[in-house]
């Protein structure tokens, strides 16, 4: 399943780039405010979908 | 120790692109992650202070991002209308001398594209053309590479500028300036070394005089034009004097005639409007007040409180980049792009679904560079949160001492060439760069603009650039070749940069 997605990412580079500026981007927005509430775990997951975000850039090639 | 572990983010960069080649988007997530990973476990970073980092680093991604998507809007709007290729092809009706038409589109052709475009596009649409005009692929790469040099920073309507503002702080008043002062020394070089890419030392001789002219006027220009606040064109009008210059001056160099058809001066003049409808609007923005203030009434801007890490190194309060969303030189750029769209619709230029193809091709072309400064905005960001920068810049001030402002430069042209960009570089290392400036009392706005000079011409050697440069002349896998020509000039530009630095900062010292 992995090797399918790596595959799938890499053949369709723009969606690709797409999806991992969207999961850097996005979760900064309720980043503000959880961080302004002192959220611990609601951060934790917002800076998971930005590490997810990264990881997608680097399987793409 | 903790300083080679800050080191990190920056190694891992450096590594990937330069050994593994890897592109920026890519080596920019993997140094993310591994400043993340550093500053967490090794400077003590927590969730609330990585959060506020992230947020701050949103708002300078945005920042930056308006301006490159915007940018390269227009120039797709133009190019799309044939407007690029019309305004190349009059160029070889003014002279039939190769050393004369490399000057002019080889420098301030190419500085003008660079000053609308950018991301590789003078390199990209000018060696086709020399080759078209009989110049070897060789040439024909690196006249380009080397004459749009210097036009970098100020160019693709000051994204680099916007960056640096961006990643230091400061206002444009205090780092404009000295940048373009060093940028157009730069320049005044530039010319007699595109002369020389041409035809040796005998072409060198032939065309001193017209390349100091056309320099000094293009260096002028630039600075003029930053100076007075106008920076995100300081490029492109320097390039747009610099080739009006020519003019008069290839009429002394025409050599053998050659058949180059017919000039069409309707469709040229229609070609150059879209970039004038820009000035235009750039200048009623600038110079018209009530104008100016109605369009900054909407200002995103976020406030931030004083965090720490578990060390306690401690970022203060305050506000984070404030945006401007309708004045801002974005804003400005996408008005520019719908004039200059309906201008050429109303001459007839454009073919059926041509908005469609702009529009996707402009947000195609953007996105994998978008990921590559995200993330390396969110890596600097951290750096600076966690300690990460002061603890280089502390380091770096301790190992350089006095000879700190002669390797400047070369730091700006080292973050160039590994991630393929000047803007990317100046998020990189302006920081860093002014921390160090601070720790040792030198003049941060001298350091910065050593910082986006040497940003600015090592970006021509990024392995990112080349490939592109090489790839259009049909120089494909002569990467290397192409590479060791763009060496030698790009080291000696560096070194004029890192003379004026050790000057400035002997004159100026702390001031600034």
């Amino acid at each position: 399943m992995i090797n399918n997605l790596i595959k799938w990412l890499r053949s369709n580079k723009f969606e690709a780039y797409t999806i991992a500026f969207l999961l850097m981007i996005l979760p900064c927005v309720p980043l503000y405010s959880a961080a302004n509430a002192g959220q611990t775990l609601l951060i934790g997951l917002l800076i998971s979908l930005i590490v997810l975000g990264n990881l997608v850039a680097i399987l793409i090639r | 120790m903790r300083f080679l572990l800050a080191l990190v983010p920056i190694a891992v960069i450096l590594v990937l692109m330069v050994v593994f080649r890897w592109g920026a988007a890519r080596a920019g997530a993997a140094g993310f992650l591994s400043a993340l990973t550093v500053a967490v476990i090794f400077f003590g970073a927590g969730a609330q202070l990585l959060a506020y980092a992230q947020v701050k680093a949103l708002l300078l991604t945005v920042d930056v991002l308006l301006i490159i998507w915007s940018a390269f809007l227009l120039y797709r709007t133009a190019d799309e209308a044939g407007a690029i290729s019309t305004i190349g092809a009059a160029l070889p009706h003014l002279t039939a001398d190769l050393g004369m038409q490399a000057l002019i589109i080889g420098w301030a052709f190419a500085s003008f594209l660079q000053g609308v475009g950018g991301f590789g596009v003078p390199v990209a649409v000018i060696a086709p053309i020399l080759i078209g005009l009989g110049f070897s692929p060789m040439a024909a790469v690196v006249v380009p590479s080397v004459g749009h040099s210097w036009a970098v920073t100020f160019g693709s309507l000051g994204s680099s500028f916007q960056a640096l503002m961006a990643a230091t702080g400061l206002p444009a008043e205090l780092l404009g300036p000295p940048a373009a002062l060093f940028l157009g020394a730069a320049c005044l070089f530039v010319g007699p070394m595109v002369a020389h890419v041409t035809g040796s030392w005998r072409s060198l001789r032939r065309l001193l005089l017209p390349a100091l002219i056309i320099g000094l006027c293009m260096a002028v220009t630039q600075f003029l034009v930053v100076r007075a606040g106008l920076w995100n064109i300081g490029s492109f009008t320097a390039g747009l004097v610099g080739l009006l210059v020519s003019i008069p001056l290839a009429r002394r160099f025409r050599g053998e005639a050659r058949d180059n058809g017919q000039l069409d001066r309707r469709a040229l003049l229609i070609a150059i409007s879209g970039y004038a409808v820009m000035v235009g609007i750039t200048l009623m923005v600038q110079l018209i007040p009530p104008f100016r203030n109605f369009l900054g009434q909407f200002v995103i801007r976020v406030n931030f409180p004083e965090v720490s890490t578990s060390l306690g190194y401690v970022t203060p309060a305050g506000p984070g980049r404030a945006i401007p969303l309708f004045r801002h030189a974005g804003a400005i750029l996408t008005y520019s792009s719908i004039a200059a769209y309906l201008i050429y619709r109303r001459a007839g230029l454009y073919r059926p679904g041509a908005a469609g193809r702009i529009l996707s091709s402009t947000i195609r072309k953007v996105m994998s560079s978008s990921v590559g400064i995200a993330s390396m905005v969110a890596m600097a960001s951290i750096m600076q949160h966690a300690g990460m920068t002061d603890t280089l810049a502390r380091g770096l001030a301790e190992g350089m001492g006095r000879l700190f402002p002669l390797v400047a430069p070369w730091i700006g042209a080292l973050g160039a060439f590994m991630t393929g960009s000047n803007t990317n570089s100046n998020v990189l290392f302006g920081g860093l760069q002014m921390r160090t400036a601070e720790l040792l009392g030198y003049s941060v706005a001298i350091i910065l603009a050593a910082q986006t000079a040497g940003g600015a011409l090592g970006s021509v050697i990024a392995p990112t650039k080349v490939v592109v440069g090489a790839s259009t002349a049909g120089m494909e896998g002569k990467e290397g070749d192409v590479m060791r020509h763009l060496l030698l000039y790009t080291g000696l530009l560096l070194v004029v940069i890192s003379i004026l630095t050790i000057t400035g900062v002997w004159l100026l010292g702390g001031s600034g």
